[in-house]
């Protein structure tokens, strides 16, 4: 599934201040949102409805599957957001598939291809073929793959 | 505006059963169904338990006194308390009648005589001092020893009881006074670390028998009842044995000895001796030395001699036997302590023979002998059993750790081998759990449980309710060094010596009880993230709002995590030694933290920046806490100290002293703070209505330092001048008490002398010019409405009878000729003839060689003589009259008594109505 809509979603929560926010309930969304939770941008992840959380374990089933939602603890300091921008590197137009060796170029702040390096304090979330991780997690088991975001 | 803080004063101290150092004593019971009761000091006060009950009768404390209790001696229920800084107390009923101060360093042993009027003790300055209890002075000091003194026992002769009977008849017929002196007449036997054993003929006040037959030191000594027999051990492993026999006139030449040794029987212990005690029933002897054996000898009467000696000659077929010590003296009983005992003494008036002693451990132990078992075939270690013991209300072992619950009610406390539940207010223990080495401790879930860290790295909760444990972890694989709560209590944190720092949380589980089908709730605790280092990690913190978590590690640094993504976020370098404790303030701006360098150094935790590094204490600092909802914060260290801190300005605010060893952990509350120390004590220190400003307090702090200067110095004057003397000297010793009651007397003989001057020349003036105004007084005076010589007089009578003779000691000699210009105007008129006369006693003795040089004294001196003796026989006629009168009262009295005894039994005789009844003939 195309993330971006996550992306711009979940910018867009933090800028309005909200405590929660929904996103599409998939494999690839859960996995960008577990990566964000052990980065520390996210205080929580529950499962639910288009109505908000589940006060009860449900199961998704056929019937339900179109309602089921994953709400996000969006975290804040001081009044400020925790996540300032979360934004996509890789684009429909153009997809940045990067080698392990690229990948810890990148994450040292030089320019690989036509793509600026990650800046202090920014984390790069990469899509390899073991799930989505985080880029420190992909340079540490010598993985490459399609580099999807930065966030900071 | 000045800031000002709250003063915290020390309230109670609690924690303590028994300090070692001190000996402890046993006394019957007033109720029947007692053992006895302990008396025994505990670090600065004197601790009275009931030995059945285990309950803490009484507590004597001085407020003034803030030295250890190192020497208690009683006479019926007078007790005599010797302290560490040489001072003494008697103590009646709990309450403090004599405070008598004349020694340098630690009294060391104590004795009354028989009639409970003279007391005398040793101390580790080898002086002996004779105190007059009646007069509340020290009569004359001893000297001759060379080392600290380590025993002291009266002795009356035994043989002279009859002459002494006569002679006392014979005395009161005649009517003179010498009724005490005579009756009283006794020596004194002391033993010291000299190996001197010494007999001083108090009469003369002169040492008249030395025997050194000892190697080395001599540590125990005891008398018998019956004062023929005398016991003396020291580091080997004989005791010997001495006979006593005085010469018939009690007069001593080189060649006359009192004491002659008989011989020596061996002991089992090999370590150094503290107690030799007779029963009062002169048929057991305990031995006590510093490891954890009591040997209980029983002396063999002389029939049970005879049939041993019979048996002798019957065996040898020859008349040439004979009876050695060891025959005498029969090991009758070992006992095993559970530790190593400190002290112990007999309890009277118990049918079995019982023995209470004081162990090292904080406890009390009470043995009972089985008499039974005399000539049985029963091993020596099976003839004594333990009847009770007092352990609730102290810890075996130091305490580590401290914990408040959420109201502040209760004190948690943790050990080597215990935790313990303490109520704040009655300072009693409500719980007490055994568990192992208890390294941190705090309340969780609630205050409902109790979880503790241990040093095998094992953690543990305990449910409160019902003190059972709940669930038991191997948690880490080194010992866990500290452990931090969360903001919420439902989380915690721990810090291992195996490099880690390991979150854990609470949950509730169902489980079956075993055998049948019903659930139950239950409390786990679960392991949710783990923090690795490189090194061991020593000290543990979460902030207050939940955000950070901090780890003190060995190589002096501490880092800061994010708490939620445990991620890193500062490194807090700067201590040169490892970071024993740390805090973060309530708003979770600062952190504090302490280290082995005696330093303590503040942190801001948003850019880790050191506001400040402070020299805080002179040894290692164990523990630093903030104060609830402010920047202050308190501070415990090895250096016996608490301080407290302001941790905005940056300044010291108090010194709370009163601990006698190291301070290991501290816990604060909103108005009260509790440290543990390594005397095994928990002191209570609680806000009171002063303020504090810092200018005072840096001011009294150099008063209090001047005055102890100044005490000091005259004492080194005092030692100086105390060359040249002999063996008897006069018992003085400076303290600020008397050298303001010196002070005192300066300034009211200065008003004096000057407003008498004043009214001679009013007198010669008004001969002259009859009706000329007089001039103004003093004010005090002229307020007080007195004459000179009365106010001089109230002067001293507002003076206490123990600091007397040291006050009269700080006034100069032209101060002294000026107050016998009072002595006579006193003297002529009658007032407070013994007062004036212990005065004139004292000046005449001590100023003697300079008042016969001055010539103007003489016509002074023979009024004063002269008035004086008037006096005297004036009262010595009353006290004359009193008793006679009292005599013939008495005798009337037991008249009416019975005759009124003849009429009840009349009486009653008649309402039975009895005919044949035997009437009673008084």
């Amino acid at each position: 599934m195309q993330l971006h809509y996550v992306f711009s979603h979940l910018q867009n929560s933090f800028r309005a201040r909200k405590s929660l926010a929904s996103v599409p309930n998939c494999n690839s969304v859960l996995e960008l949102c577990a990566v964000l939770y052990h980065q520390g941008f996210l205080s929580s992840i529950q499962r639910g409805d288009i109505h908000g959380p589940d006060a009860l374990p449900t199961i998704t089933t056929r019937q339900n599957v179109a309602t089921r939602r994953l709400w996000l603890g969006l975290k804040y300091f001081e009044g400020k957001p925790v996540l300032h921008y979360i934004r996509a590197v890789s684009k429909p137009s153009r997809k940045v598939n990067l080698t392990p060796s690229e990948l810890l170029q990148f994450a040292k702040g030089r320019k690989v291809s036509f793509v600026n390096g990650l800046e202090p304090a920014e984390v790069g979330i990469v899509e390899t073929k073991h799930g989505i991780m985080s880029i420190d997690d992909a340079i540490k088991n010598n993985l490459g793959g399609n580099v999807i975001c930065r966030v900071k | 505006m000045v800031k000002s803080y709250t003063r915290y004063e020390p309230t109670e101290f609690f924690g303590v059963i028994a300090s070692s150092g001190c000996n402890i004593l046993g006394q019957p019971s007033s109720s029947a169904k007692s053992v006895g009761r302990a008396i025994v000091g505990g670090l600065e006060s004197v601790l009275e338990w009931d030995l059945k009950t285990g309950q803490l009768l009484s507590k004597w404390k001085d407020s003034d006194c803030s030295a250890k209790v190192t020497c208690i001696a009683n006479f019926d229920e007078m007790y005599a308390v010797g302290y560490a800084d040489g001072s003494i107390r008697l103590w009646k009923d709990g309450e403090l009648l004599i405070t008598l101060n004349g020694h340098k360093s630690a009294v060391t042993t104590m004795d009354f005589d028989k009639m409970g009027t003279r007391l005398a003790s040793g101390s580790m300055d080898t002086d002996i001092i004779v105190w007059d209890i009646v007069a509340e002075t020290g009569l004359f000091r001893l000297r001759g020893h060379k080392d600290q003194i380590t025993k002291l026992l009266f002795i009356t002769p035994p043989s002279k009881n009859t002459a002494e009977e006569t002679v006392v008849d014979t005395d009161i017929d005649s009517g003179d006074m010498d009724v005490d002196s005579k009756s009283s007449d006794s020596f004194l036997l002391s033993v010291g670390k000299d190996s001197f054993m010494k007999l001083w003929d108090l009469s003369i006040q002169h040492c008249v028998e030395t025997h050194v037959d000892h190697q080395g030191e001599i540590w125990a000594m005891c008398v018998s009842p019956d004062a023929k027999r005398c016991l003396t051990a020291g580091t080997g492993s004989d005791v010997k044995v001495w006979e006593i026999s005085f010469p018939d006139d009690n007069n001593f030449t080189p060649t006359t000895k009192a004491f002659q040794q008989l011989g020596t029987f061996t002991r089992q212990s090999r370590d150094r001796p503290i107690t030799l005690a007779y029963d009062v029933s002169n048929r057991y002897v305990v031995f006590q030395a510093h490891d954890r054996l009591l040997e209980v000898f029983r002396l063999r009467s002389s029939a049970e001699l005879e049939k041993i000696l019979n048996r002798r000659r019957r065996r040898k077929k020859s008349e040439d036997v004979s009876i050695t010590l060891k025959d005498e003296y029969e090991p009758f009983a070992l006992i095993r302590t559970t530790a190593r005992a400190s002290s112990v003494a007999w309890i009277p008036g118990n049918r079995t023979p019982t023995l209470v002693t004081s162990l090292q451990n904080n406890s009390i132990e009470v043995y009972a002998l089985d008499v039974k078992s005399e000539g049985s075939a029963a091993p020596l270690t099976e003839r004594a059993s333990r009847i009770s013991a007092i352990e609730i209300p102290g810890h075996r072992a130091d305490v580590r750790t401290l914990a408040l619950s959420a109201n502040h009610d209760v004190i948690l406390s943790g050990a080597n081998g215990s935790l313990k539940l303490w109520n704040k207010k009655t300072t009693s223990c409500i719980r007490t759990i055994e568990c192992g080495y208890v390294l941190a401790a705090s309340f969780i879930n609630n205050d409902k449980c109790i979880v503790s860290a241990y040093k095998s790295g094992e953690l543990e909760v305990y449910d409160i309710a019902s003190s059972s444990l709940i669930e038991r972890i191997q948690a880490h694989d080194g010992a866990i060094w500290d452990l931090a709560v969360g903001h919420d209590g439902t989380y915690f944190a721990t810090a291992s010596a195996d490099h880690t720092v390991k979150l854990w949380s609470l949950k509730s589980s169902f489980d079956f009880v075993p055998g049948t089908t019903r659930k139950v709730t239950t409390l786990k605790l679960e392991q949710t993230r783990q923090i690795d280092f490189t090194d061991d990690v020593l000290a543990v913190k979460i902030s207050p709002d939940g955000r950070f978590v901090a780890a003190s590690l060995l190589d002096n640094t501490v880092k800061v995590y994010y708490l939620d993504s445990l991620k890193f976020f500062l490194n807090l370098y700067g201590h040169k030694l490892p970071v024993l404790s740390m805090d973060i303030s309530y708003d979770s701006k600062l952190l504090v933290t302490c280290s082995a360098d005696k330093n303590v150094k503040i942190w801001g935790l948003d850019f880790g920046d050191c506001h400040k590094s402070i020299f805080a204490h002179q040894d290692s600092i164990m523990e630093v806490t903030f104060q609830p909802d402010t920047y202050n914060f308190f501070t415990c260290s090895k250096d016996r100290e608490v301080r407290y801190w302001d941790g905005k300005s940056f300044d010291l605010i108090l010194k709370l002293r009163g601990h006698h060893s190291e301070v290991w952990a501290l816990a604060v509350g909103p108005t009260f703070v509790v440290s543990g120390s390594h005397d095994h004590s928990i002191r209570l220190w609680e806000q009171g209505d002063d303020l504090v400003f810092l200018e005072e307090e840096r001011e009294r702090e150099l008063e209090e330092q001047y005055e102890s200067t100044l005490v000091s110095s005259y004492e080194n004057a005092e030692a100086d001048g105390e060359v040249k003397d002999g063996d008897v000297a006069a018992v003085t010793k400076q303290t600020i008490e008397s050298l303001k009651d010196g002070e005192k007397i300066l300034e009211a003989i200065t008003i004096g002398i000057e407003d008498l001057d004043q009214e001679i020349q009013y007198r010669l003036d008004l001969l002259k010019s009859p009706g000329k105004a007089r001039g103004p007084r003093n004010p005090i005076l002229a307020h007080l409405g007195v004459s000179a010589e009365e106010y001089v007089l109230n002067t001293f009578k507002k003076i206490r009878s123990s600091h007397l003779d040291d006050a009269l000691l700080v006034l100069p000699f032209e101060h002294v000729l000026s107050l016998f210009r009072f002595i006579d105007i006193w003297a002529s008129r009658k007032w407070s003839i013994p007062l004036v006369s212990r005065i004139i006693f004292f000046l005449l003795r001590t100023y003697h060689r300079q008042l016969t040089t001055t010539v103007k004294m003489r016509p002074l001196l023979n009024n004063i003589r002269s008035s004086l003796r008037g006096s005297l026989q004036e009262e010595r006629s009353l006290i004359g009259y009193n008793a006679a009168g009292l005599s013939y009262l008495r005798h009337e009295w037991e008249l009416t008594h019975n005759t009124s005894l003849e009429d009840i039994d009349s009486t009653s005789l008649e309402v039975d109505g009895k005919k044949r009844a035997f009437s009673n003939i008084v």
